[in-house]
């Protein structure tokens, strides 16, 4: 074997601490993006989601019937798929790293685990949100056949790609809980379906019935349905913004401390 | 003060000799550890351990399974914070503190790779993350090192037990930290692979850098390791070099002499003057010497077997 390798003063080597944490996280982000196209991960998530987009449109959505040139019946089912299809995506996040022990040796690096948190969850969404931009076919198809709003459409699927990002950072937090991936796809989807069903009318409507006002507001206020919502008709509006990025910080920070607690398991 | 102890290591001419050498005093030590604890519920795994590891050493923790080996290089590399104690590496502290980090290499004792990776873009990962200038040149240099050059751009998956358990090392060392921990590199390897793999240690050794080695291979131990520490129920029995700790715990040789048919075991401290004896006594037909090893120390500190 080769005797020169180790050197006792290595020249080439800078130390990770002396990196920005944006080149840090860009490694993170580069690597795990890569890993969905290494494995049938992303052919299946891409098909199902594209398949079940259309389908869901145009065969449950009246998309023809409506005889209305916007794209209300593509973005209303989206929190439905994601609640499904997100999971799918975020259990592994740190389930795998968990599983094949691979968080032992990052753990080790010379950085703080938050820079590992954000390229994974950046690199997650990026490609949730490729997903979603491959669904242009249908912008062009309701473009031909007529004239809708396309500010809308902007708002729309920048509301679609927020609430994926405030899925994605529940199902980061739910995959850092546990080693097995089926385990964080139930509880991610249980959570993003909570998240959504807290501000579903029928919910608010049957919780009016008897609980106080000031705490259904409060519960609608928490739910995604509603700043969806709100969103998906073309509003713009600071709170549902607001409402979207701090979800998904909050479930972030809460991500970081239990990677840190749980690091050893 | 550590390049001084380096330079000891290096004009030593017997490894005997590096070993007297290398434990002056004076030697800086790279690692501390002081009075560690650690319990999971009523499970005590580590029970008040402490060790000095001075730079250029290669340290063996030896052990059987559970006995604490594996708590203690979690502990000190920040994976596990002990309940009391301490750790300090080079003086700069706790291995908490990233910073600390960035002068220790692990290869835990699970594969710790990404089997849809291939060889190289594991490397390339953990080099870049490291902040490595040339990663390409260090990680072709590394991959050549433990003779994966060939399978380079294979994946991981696709890698035998050896190989994987080879990939890991590399990426342990990928930074070329000074501090490298090797938690039982190799259990579960071929033969082939077990020798690249203690060769890869010597190299390392003889770079100057420092190894804590945990096995539960009494011979690896005894091969590679200047001193060895015993350590069982989360403690540490013993420390010192084989020979030390031979003449310590290992108690007597035992000398066979054979007179025709009959064998005759002799216990004896001094093997050489007894054969004389019993030479000198005549009717020898044959002669055995069966000298005390780790075996012994083991089974003299502990009471049981070490495979146990």
């Amino acid at each position: 074997m080769s005797q020169k390798i180790a050197s006792n003063a290595p020249s080439t080597i800078t130390t990770g601490i002396e990196m920005s944490a944006a080149k840090r996280i860009s490694v993170v982000f580069r690597r795990e993006f890569r890993s969905y196209f290494q494995t049938p991960l992303a052919a299946v998530f891409l098909v199902i989601f594209l398949f079940l987009a259309g389908f869901f449109t145009f065969n449950m959505g009246n998309f023809y019937e409506r005889n209305n040139s916007d794209l209300r019946p593509f973005f209303e089912f989206h929190p439905w798929l994601y609640v499904f299809l997100v999971p799918a995506v975020s259990m592994r996040l740190w389930a795998e790293e968990r599983r094949t022990g691979t968080i032992e040796l990052i753990m080790t690096l010379p950085f703080g685990v938050s820079d590992l948190v954000i390229g994974k969850f950046l690199a997650a969404w990026a490609f949730t949100t490729l997903a979603l931009s491959l669904t242009f076919p249908v912008w062009i198809t309701v473009s031909w056949l007529g004239n809708p709003d396309h500010g809308t459409i902007v708002v729309a699927y920048l509301a679609s790609a927020l609430l994926g990002g405030a899925f994605l950072a529940v199902g980061s937090f739910v995959s850092a809980l546990t080693k097995n991936q089926v385990i964080a796809f139930v509880l991610c989807a249980v959570a993003c379906f909570v998240l959504l069903l807290a501000g579903f009318p029928a919910v608010l409507d049957y919780l009016r019935g008897w609980a106080p006002r000031g705490v259904v507001e409060g519960l609608a206020s928490t739910s995604a349905f509603s700043h969806y919502d709100s969103m998906m008709r073309g509003v713009i509006d600071l709170r549902d913004l607001l409402y979207f990025l701090l979800v998904i910080a909050a479930f972030l920070v809460i991500n970081v401390f239990t990677i840190d607690w749980k690091k050893s398991d | 003060m550590r390049e001084f102890a380096y330079r000891l290591h290096l004009v030593a001419a017997s490894r005997d000799a590096r070993v007297s050498l290398r434990y002056q005093p004076f030697a800086a030590p790279m690692l501390t550890i002081r009075d560690i604890r650690k319990s999971f519920g009523q499970t005590t795994a580590v029970g008040g351990l402490s060790l000095d590891i001075a730079a250029g050493e290669v340290f063996g923790l030896l052990g059987p399974n559970g006995a604490g080996k594996s708590t203690t290089i979690a502990i000190t590399t920040g994976l596990l914070a002990p309940d009391s104690g301490s750790v300090d590496i080079l003086g700069l502290g706790s291995p908490a503190d990233p910073r600390v980090r960035m002068h220790l290499g692990l290869a835990p004792q699970d594969i710790t790779l990404y089997g849809e990776l291939t060889a190289r873009e594991n490397l390339m990962f953990f080099a870049r993350l490291y902040g490595i200038a040339s990663p390409r040149a260090r990680v072709d240099e590394l991959l050549a090192q433990v003779e994966l050059d060939t399978r380079a751009n294979d994946r991981v998956a696709t890698f035998s037990g050896g190989m994987k358990r080879r990939l890991n090392l590399a990426a342990a060392i990928v930074h070329d930290p000074q501090l490298v921990l090797l938690d039982e590199p190799t259990a579960g390897v071929d033969p082939q692979s077990r020798n690249r793999i203690l060769e890869l240690v010597r190299t390392l050794a003889a770079a100057g850098k420092t190894i804590v080695y945990t096995t539960h291979y009494m011979e690896e131990a005894a091969k590679l390791c200047d001193r060895v520490g015993i350590v069982d129920h989360g403690r540490m029995l013993d420390v010192g070099s084989v020979s030390e700790l031979i003449a310590r715990h290992g108690g007597q040789s035992t000398v066979t002499v054979t007179r025709g048919d009959a064998d005759q075991r002799v216990l004896t401290s001094d093997p050489v003057a007894e054969i004389a004896h019993q030479f000198a006594a005549g009717g020898v037909t044959g002669v055995r010497v069966e000298r005390p090893d780790l075996e012994s120390v083991f089974l003299s500190l502990t009471g049981r077997s070490l495979r146990e």
